[in-house]
């Protein structure tokens, strides 16, 4: 699998419908049949994989929303993008 | 730490897999009348299916063919095994179960295949509002094959890209507010429904119903008229109705002709969710639920997968009805009898905290 940084760029996969609902999120994978629920801290992370910010950017953005630091913020992206791609959920954009 | 979390489950067809008995075929013909069955075409016109083309034996997703319309036979989501001896439907994505049957439904050209097997299958042209069924000789005389398969699933397909999204559940009124009752098959629905007829309250559906959008984009349950079906032993609560069941396969049903009062709603609005299950208390209960929970469980009871973009054009429909709903834990005690003035209690407590 991918080794995943703060540099590596994700995007969402395209056969992935999702629904956010008060927060949280579900989404489907059409290839394995599997659905998945996202706590809030997960639901605002996948609704920042679009392609475009880094998982470094992302967990700035969740140091800033949830008040705890880079590292910890950063821990927690890497941990839930890893467990993402491991389902097949999200696309590498920039592996480095 | 923010404990960001995912948490996978499998979303699975058996909600609407039953062992009915031609439960399916009057309502459909009645409400589609230009579903025709059609010859059984020729070798060369008909679409290979996919155990025709080698596809592996075993339900194991990893080794299926990549989703996507193409002109090759593709598996749409993943194959699901029943078993039908047993009358309990399991999910196959792990291991097949002995005397089953293969389902899978797939594009094939321009069209969407439903194949029961190598032998029966539907093939749907959506653009022409057309569905062509074969019916193996050997299959004539499976009535399941033929309602659930060939009939509902490509029904329940068809309706989604109408603007009807499916939902697993029972329906009907208690003090002017919509109460739905969601859950697997032997959860609870038809106990409900009954209980609310007898209890005089109007009554939406008992199994099935559809989700759609009017013209001002305001959410409407529609109901699918098919009979009340309920067990032996829930059948006990309801003695009025003794001389009207009839009873096929150890299930009572009840037609539409014997609905007391007004008969069904013609529809109604979103309002409490329930999702039930049996408790051993004397006394039924209700707990509020979180509406993030609540759409993962009526994910199974409603979303069969599809191609991405319908999926999430009723993962949206979904979402909007559960944020217009009142979601509820459902504890089903003995007490069945006294059902609706739970019910019409929990509605005015609610009402009273609005």
């Amino acid at each position: 699998m991918t080794a995943l940084s703060a540099t590596t760029i994700l995007t969402r996969a395209p056969d992935v419908p999702s629904r956010p609902v008060e927060g949280k999120g579900v989404l489907v994978n059409l290839e394995s049949g599997h659905y998945f629920s996202l706590n809030v801290t997960g639901q605002f992370i996948w609704s920042r994989l679009d392609g475009k910010q880094d998982l470094g950017e992302v967990a700035a953005a969740v140091a800033a929303a949830f008040e705890v630091t880079r590292e910890e913020a950063l821990d927690d992206t890497l941990a839930l993008a890893i467990e993402l791609l491991r389902e097949g959920l999200v696309d590498v954009i920039r592996a480095e | 730490m923010t404990d960001a979390r995912l948490h996978m489950s499998v979303l699975s067809r058996s909600a609407y897999v039953r062992s009915d008995e031609g439960r399916f075929l009057s309502a459909i013909r009645e409400a589609f009348p230009h579903l025709e069955a059609s010859p059984r075409p020729e070798a060369s016109s008909r679409p290979e299916t996919p155990a025709e083309r080698g596809a592996p034996p075993r339900s194991d997703t990893a080794s299926l063919p990549a989703f996507g319309n193409s002109d090759t036979p593709r598996t749409l989501a993943y194959r699901y095994t029943v078993d039908r001896k047993s009358d309990l439907f399991v999910d196959s994505l792990g291991t097949p179960i002995a005397h089953s049957q293969d389902f899978n439904l797939y594009h094939w050209k321009k069209s969407f295949v439903v194949s029961a097997g190598v032998r029966s299958f539907a093939q749907c042209f959506w653009e022409d509002a057309r569905v062509e069924v074969t019916v193996h000789p050997d299959d004539r005389e499976d009535d399941w094959v033929v309602a659930h398969r060939l009939f509902f699933l490509p029904l329940l397909e068809w309706m989604r890209r109408e603007g009807y999204y499916p939902l697993h559940a029972s329906g009907f009124e208690v003090a002017g507010k919509t109460i739905l009752v969601s859950g697997p098959s032997g959860s609870g629905k038809s106990t409900s429904s009954l209980a609310a007829l007898a209890a005089g309250a109007p009554f939406l559906t008992d199994d099935t119903l559809f989700v759609s959008r009017d013209r001002e984009g305001k959410l409407v349950l529609n109901p699918f008229p098919e009979p009340i079906k309920i067990g032996r032993e829930s059948a006990r609560w309801f003695p009025r109705w003794r001389e009207d069941f009839v009873e096929r396969h150890g299930k009572f049903s009840l037609p539409d002709s014997r609905l007391p009062g007004g008969g069904r709603m013609a529809n109604c609005s979103p309002g409490l969710l329930l999702f039930p299950s049996f408790s051993r208390e004397k006394v039924t209960r209700f707990e509020p639920m979180a509406r993030p929970e609540a759409m993962v469980r009526l994910l199974p009871q409603s979303a069969i997968p599809s191609t991405s973009d319908v999926l999430q054009s009723h993962m949206d429909l979904l979402g909007d009805f559960v944020e217009a709903s009142d979601p509820y834990f459902f504890r089903f005690a003995e007490d069945v009898p006294d059902l609706m003035t739970h019910l019409d209690r929990l509605v005015r407590s609610k009402e009273r905290s609005n």
